[in-house]
């Protein structure tokens, strides 16, 4: 697959700014800065995508007139938390098809609260006509179900949940993007206000204004896309949501990359909730089925295998559609070796997830690729 | 005002969905109708106590219900109980509500 990552950039992410900042001028501002850290200019560009919960009324192609960007090639992607590695697939097929040179993907999101509540309650027709009539509060009702059935199944417990944000959290005193970089106890863990039972607030993805970008060509980055895969509801909502798609992925990733879970050196998982996390870390192949509590307790806790490095979203905050690139850009930096102090030495490989689109009980789309630095 | 809760049930397999289904996802049938979700087993419960933007005006009981049909579905509990107990189903004010059974 000829696809190598040229730019990649990630504006300053900010809590509360929805009604200050501006959803158009933080795409902006991520695109200006992932061309100047690909060294060209806009009229480089010939393939933009875009994913945005809240662009409307404009579309992709509004977005291409304000940048100043012509166009051969142009994708608007809904798909949430999947759309920036399935922007990712899609960009790097239209580059093996010649139908673009220079690709500028980008996803973010500026809404403040009452805004986004708004677009949980009528998320689809599904939410909108059998939830949001339950006060049901947003997705952290559904994600505390869904991880009540995760702790039945595995024997996790609260304190493993607690693990996985506090190892993340440990990676975000590293990063100066980080929303959240004070270091957490599980004693605060185990005290924060319950949302929706057995989530509380450290659980909870906390929402930010922001946005990220990717540029890529067929050749010329030092940051090479060696395999992607997409899965769109995987079980057509007759699960229990425990298994995502990329259980689904992962084989033929790998097999495309020719390598093994073990040859990793990082992965960036889509978490909006630890719960997610999970799952997808036995989803991929990293975490054994049958031990996931084990691998939390021996391996995360102890940050022996470099996941989430940026803090992920629970630490540096889900900027709406941006959280489908954060994985990705944190990927990108930490293989170009430009991680600073949060740095994985030596990192050469690569896995990062994204996931999302709750159709009702679950995210049915899953998203994911394998990058390595050559 | 109170209603049943209607499901989807396929004419030619005989399964039922919820959500309605625009063909029947086990074996592609698109012919069906209405049945009534009377009563099911709560298999989760959680109590919401915080929205997006802030808290809610009141802690809001949910349930995961597998129907005796079938499917499951996430309503509004009326009052406390525990995973295992069976409930009814109806539809109250475009809220679906399962009750624990007497």
């Amino acid at each position: 697959m000829p696809a190598t990552v040229v730019g990649a950039a990630e504006t300053a992410y900010a809590r509360h700014a929805g009604a200050t900042v501006d959803t158009r001028a933080v795409l902006g501002e991520a695109a200006s800065l992932a061309l100047a850290d690909a060294g060209i200019s806009a009229s480089d560009v010939d393939g933009l995508a875009v994913a945005s919960f809240s662009l409307a009324p404009d579309h992709a192609i509004d977005l291409a007139w304000r940048l100043g960007l012509r166009l051969r090639w142009l994708l608007e992607d809904t798909n949430g938390g999947a759309s920036g590695l399935d922007m990712l697939a899609q960009a790097s097929t239209a580059l093996a098809a010649g139908d673009a040179s220079t690709i500028l993907i980008l996803a973010g999101d500026a809404q403040g609260a009452a805004a986004v509540a708004e677009r949980q309650a009528a998320f689809n027709a599904a939410t909108r006509d059998h939830l949001a009539p339950l006060h049901y509060g947003g997705p952290n009702s559904l994600f505390a179900m869904l991880t009540q059935r995760q702790m039945a199944a595995t024997g996790l417990e609260h304190e493993d949940y607690g693990r996985v944000v506090i190892a993340q959290r440990r990676w975000a005193a590293d990063n100066p993007g980080a929303v959240y970089r004070e270091p957490l106890t599980m004693a605060q863990y185990l005290a924060a206000p319950l949302v929706a039972e057995p989530l509380r607030r450290y659980d909870c993805v906390p929402g930010v204004a922001g946005a990220d970008a990717i540029v890529l060509r067929a050749e010329g980055g030092a940051v090479h896309v060696r395999a992607t895969g997409r899965s769109f509801n995987h079980d057509d909502q007759s699960g229990d949501g425990l298994q995502t798609g990329l259980r689904q992925i992962a084989p033929a990733l790998y097999e495309q990359a020719a390598v093994a879970p073990s040859d990793l050196d990082l992965a960036c998982l889509y978490d909006d909730y630890p719960a997610i996390v999970l799952a997808q870390l036995a989803d991929a192949g990293i975490a054994p089925d049958d031990d996931i509590a084990g691998y939390v307790r021996s391996t995360l806790a102890e940050r022996r295998f470099a996941l989430n490095t940026s803090g992920g979203m629970l630490s540096c905050g889900q900027a709406g559609a941006a959280g489908g690139l954060h994985g990705l850009v944190e990927a990108v930096r930490q293989l170009r070796g430009e991680g600073g102090a949060r740095q994985v030495a030596g990192a050469r490989l690569a896995l990062v997830s994204g996931y999302g689109m709750l159709l009702y009980r679950y995210g049915a789309a899953s998203a994911a690729a394998i990058l390595e630095r050559r | 005002m109170s209603e049943s809760c209607s499901l989807w049930r396929c004419a030619n397999c005989a399964t039922s969905h919820f959500p309605r289904r625009l063909i029947c996802p086990r074996c592609g049938s698109s012919e069906g109708g209405a049945v009534d979700a009377s009563a099911g087993v709560i298999e989760q419960t959680t109590v919401v106590h915080r929205a997006v933007g802030g808290a809610l005006p009141e802690p809001q009981l949910l349930a995961t219900v597998l129907l005796d049909a079938g499917p499951h579905l996430i309503a509004g509990l009326d009052g406390p109980a525990f995973p295992g107990t069976r409930v009814s189903v109806r539809v109250s004010d475009g809220a679906i509500r399962a009750t624990p059974a007497a």
